[in-house]
């Protein structure tokens, strides 16, 4: 099958066109090593079928951003060589444009050059000459308009007849003599590919071994000025696209005025920050108004079918591991979906309408302060939501260790999870009166979030001192004018990014509540796997249901899981907490939300009765098993709020954490850092309260 | 003589040029975005506080800080 690659500048319509051409007939996968999504689509053009990767947006072949070093990653990767390059432009934008394709059109690779989105450029009264162009570049010239359906069956016909070898001869020339000599590589086709090759062969496994060395010795003592050679070659380019698109095209438009007026509000003093809170505000009552209906519908479907389950299959420990462990675990990944998938909405709406970056033009100079980039207020206000798609937001950060600093405090705001434990602790703390018409539950949940947002900042500031990584990325981003979302590409977002979030941070969910599962079912000794005889049925006359959760608690204690929560004890005791709270903390280390349950089983709660208060109620009447006192003292909830508001208790995040970072140094000491913070500010808490 | 003026120091809606020799002060991202000696550019906005600041370089708006935009001499027209 031929292996086809779309290339383009961003916002160039060029995943609409990769849409056009493949349907649904696409899937995602990831790069090896770094993590940004890699689309494969097949292209069914009747006599054959295609393979079409679509690349992520890039400006040049000269790596910048993440995005820009997958697109050379993958033209440098010549173990599968790529067939033919669709190169989508913005036909309205030529200049720009085109910068990337004369590189491409120097690679000698059979090519097609896609002139789209032609109906603006008719609108504004001006023509390409797309024959001229075409004789220039010795390849075909396409023009489309996906919002009007046009061009694409002559673009499918160009596909058809794409040819083996390209006709154009590169007129690129290396200057410096000691750079010819990578000539002698025969595997090296012309001197812009020698370029690539003298550019990246430290970055990049281009050869085998015997020609990389070979490189090397070619090369020996040559002192490269990169940045100095590549800015020549790009004003060099320049004033040659200049010269052609003199011939080609008239005189060039500006930003429609329309794109104009609106930025005149969205990026005002006042205003501008007005708007962008009130979308904010929007946004995030959505997530929790409009998710809480499928989730609640989630929930009871899940516990429906995990009841099914128990009551139809024979009574065993299968049926307990799927009933109990493996329904509960995927219905706690998949109760995220619905806050998931409204999020990613609305920031592919923002990202789609190219309001996004007006919002990283304003926030810029504010969170420079804090060593972070205008980019990051994304990642950050998503992380109010859940942690993991916050990360996988920060890609777009090209500054390396502006991005790693971001990755870093995400998790500190405070993410929907935390809201179930927060909950529940409030209400053990504060009785549920209101003084001077406040409701002061509602007074310290909104400190909850300013606590995670300020902690956040402050983390930076202190990892911006520490970290020391020299990035070379400068902060130029494109203001694109401004666009109506497409509907059809706003639910491809949708789904692929909710399937990856299902799919990786499903396994890590679903394998710890095994795990979670296993150590609180066995135990070991007599006391666990004969507790009837341990626990007598001393009132008759009481409902049985009593009986059985004395039991299932006695049995808890005596599990794995509650010596190792035993074990912990000593060191959780100077923060004002028991053996059970120590289950609930370590099971938290799957999600933090499972502290709930956790502990509902713990205190065992019936099923029959209703479900929050009766936990509620029992946590109120918990005794300490050494001092006899209540357990959940103010001290001890307050502290207990403060380890859970800095503590990384989440297998998931950390899993994203490694996969973004590529390594597991970040995540370690990430984890380290905050659950260390989370320690001493628990003690301190508790030490101040008791 | 008075002093040489940068992109930081246009005025909103003002026109210039990029002056001569300055290939080595102009970031290579912003070069790649076609922002290269001679090239008429634009100055369309200012975030808050003057930074970032927004230029227009051909039918194109790109942000670049101030602290970059300092270092890039213009001619006026």
């Amino acid at each position: 099958m031929r292996k086809v690659v779309l290339i383009g500048n961003p916002n160039t319509g060029k995943t609409s066109i990769f849409n056009a051409l493949t349907g649904l007939n696409q899937s995602t996968g990831n790069y090896p090593g770094i993590t940004v999504d890699r689309k494969i689509g097949r292209v069914n053009l009747g006599s054959e079928t295609l393979e079409l990767i679509d690349l992520p947006g890039a400006y040049s072949l000269e790596p910048y951003s993440l995005d820009e070093e997958i697109v050379l990653d993958e033209i440098l990767n010549l173990k599968e060589p790529i067939d033919a390059i669709l190169y989508v432009a913005d036909a309205t934008n030529l200049r720009r444009n085109l910068f990337l394709f004369s590189q491409i059109a120097d690679l000698e690779i059979p090519c097609i050059l896609i002139l789209n989105r032609i109906d603006k450029l008719e609108k504004v009264g001006l023509r390409i000459d797309d024959k001229e162009l075409s004789s220039f570049y010795q390849c075909p010239v396409v023009l489309t308009s996906i919002k009007e359906n046009r061009g694409l069956k002559n673009l499918k016909d160009s596909i058809i007849k794409i040819p083996t070898t390209s006709s154009y001869k590169s007129s690129f020339k290396l200057k410096d003599q000691s750079h010819v000599k990578l000539r002698n590589i025969d595997s090296i086709k012309n001197d812009y590919w020698a370029w690539l090759v003298l550019h990246h062969h430290h970055t990049h496994q281009i050869f085998s071994e015997t020609e990389q060395e070979k490189i090397e010795q070619l090369l020996n003592k040559t002192v490269l000025d990169s940045e100095s050679l590549l800015k020549q070659e790009a004003v060099e380019r320049y004033a040659a696209l200049d010269f052609l698109l003199a011939r080609v095209v008239e005189d060039k438009k500006s930003n429609s005025g329309l794109s104009k007026k609106i930025d005149k509000v969205l990026t005002h003093k006042y205003y501008g920050y007005l708007i962008f809170f009130s979308v904010l505000f929007f946004m995030f009552q959505a997530i929790y108004s409009w998710a809480s209906i499928p989730m609640d519908y989630i929930d009871a479907s899940f516990s429906n079918l995990a009841n099914w389950i128990s009551n139809t299959l024979p009574n065993n420990r299968i049926n307990d591991l799927i009933s109990e462990a493996l329904i509960p675990g995927i219905g706690g990944v998949v109760i995220f979906v619905p806050q998931i998938a409204i999020l990613f909405g609305f920031i592919s709406i923002l990202e789609q309408s190219g309001y996004m970056s007006r919002v990283v033009f304003i926030m810029d100079r504010f969170m420079r302060r804090f060593g972070l980039n205008g980019k990051s207020i994304i990642p950050l206000i998503s992380g109010v939501a859940c942690a993991i798609p916050a990360i996988m937001a920060a890609r777009n950060i090209d500054n390396a260790k502006e991005r790693l600093i971001t990755i870093l405090v995400v998790p500190f705001m405070t993410c929907a999870a935390r809201l179930p434990v927060y909950t529940i602790l409030i209400a053990l703390m504060i009785p549920q009166t209101s003084t001077t018409g406040f409701n002061l539950q509602g007074v310290v949940l909104m400190l909850m979030y300013l606590l995670g947002f300020v902690s956040s900042i402050i983390a930076s500031v202190v990892l911006s001192k520490l970290i020391k990584q020299d990035s070379k990325a400068v902060f130029v981003i494109e203001l694109p004018s401004y666009q109506i979302p497409q509907l059809r590409n706003l639910l491809h977002t949708l789904l692929t990014k909710t399937k990856s979030f299902v799919f990786d941070a499903g396994k890590i969910i679903v394998a710890v509540s095994i795990i979670l599962w296993v150590l609180a079912s066995f135990g070991p000794g007599d006391k666990f796997n004969n507790a009837e005889d341990f626990v007598t049925q001393s009132e008759l006359s009481e409902d049985t249901s009593v009986y059985q959760d004395a039991l299932a608690a006695y049995k808890l204690e005596h599990s794995f899981l509650g010596y190792i929560g035993k074990g912990i004890e000593p060191a959780i005791k100077p923060l004002g907490y028991d053996w059970k709270i120590g289950i609930g903390l370590i099971s938290s280390f799957a999600a933090r939300e499972v502290f709930v349950g956790t502990m509902a089983s713990i205190y065992s709660v019936g099923s029959k009765q209703d479900h929050t208060k009766s936990i509620l109620e029992k946590l109120r009447q918990a005794k300490n098993s050494t001092t006899g006192l209540p357990t959940y003292t103010f001290a001890v909830s307050l502290s207990l709020l403060i380890f859970y508001a800095f503590a990384m208790q989440c297998a998931s995040t950390i899993a994203i954490v490694k996969r973004e970072t590529n390594s597991w140094k970040w995540p370690i000491i990430q984890t380290l850092g905050m659950t260390g913070i989370a320690y001493l500010g628990a003690l301190i808490t508790y030490s101040i309260f008791s | 003589m008075h002093k040489q003026r940068t992109i930081a120091d246009l005025e909103i809606n003002e026109t210039a040029i990029i002056a001569e020799n300055q290939q080595r002060n102009i970031p290579l991202k912003l070069i790649q975005m076609g922002c290269t000696c001679n090239t008429k550019i634009v100055l369309k906005m200012r975030a808050p506080s003057s930074d970032p600041l927004c230029i227009q370089i051909g039918g194109n708006y790109i942000a670049l800080r101030i602290e970059e935009a300092r270092k890039i001499d213009i001619k006026s027209l």
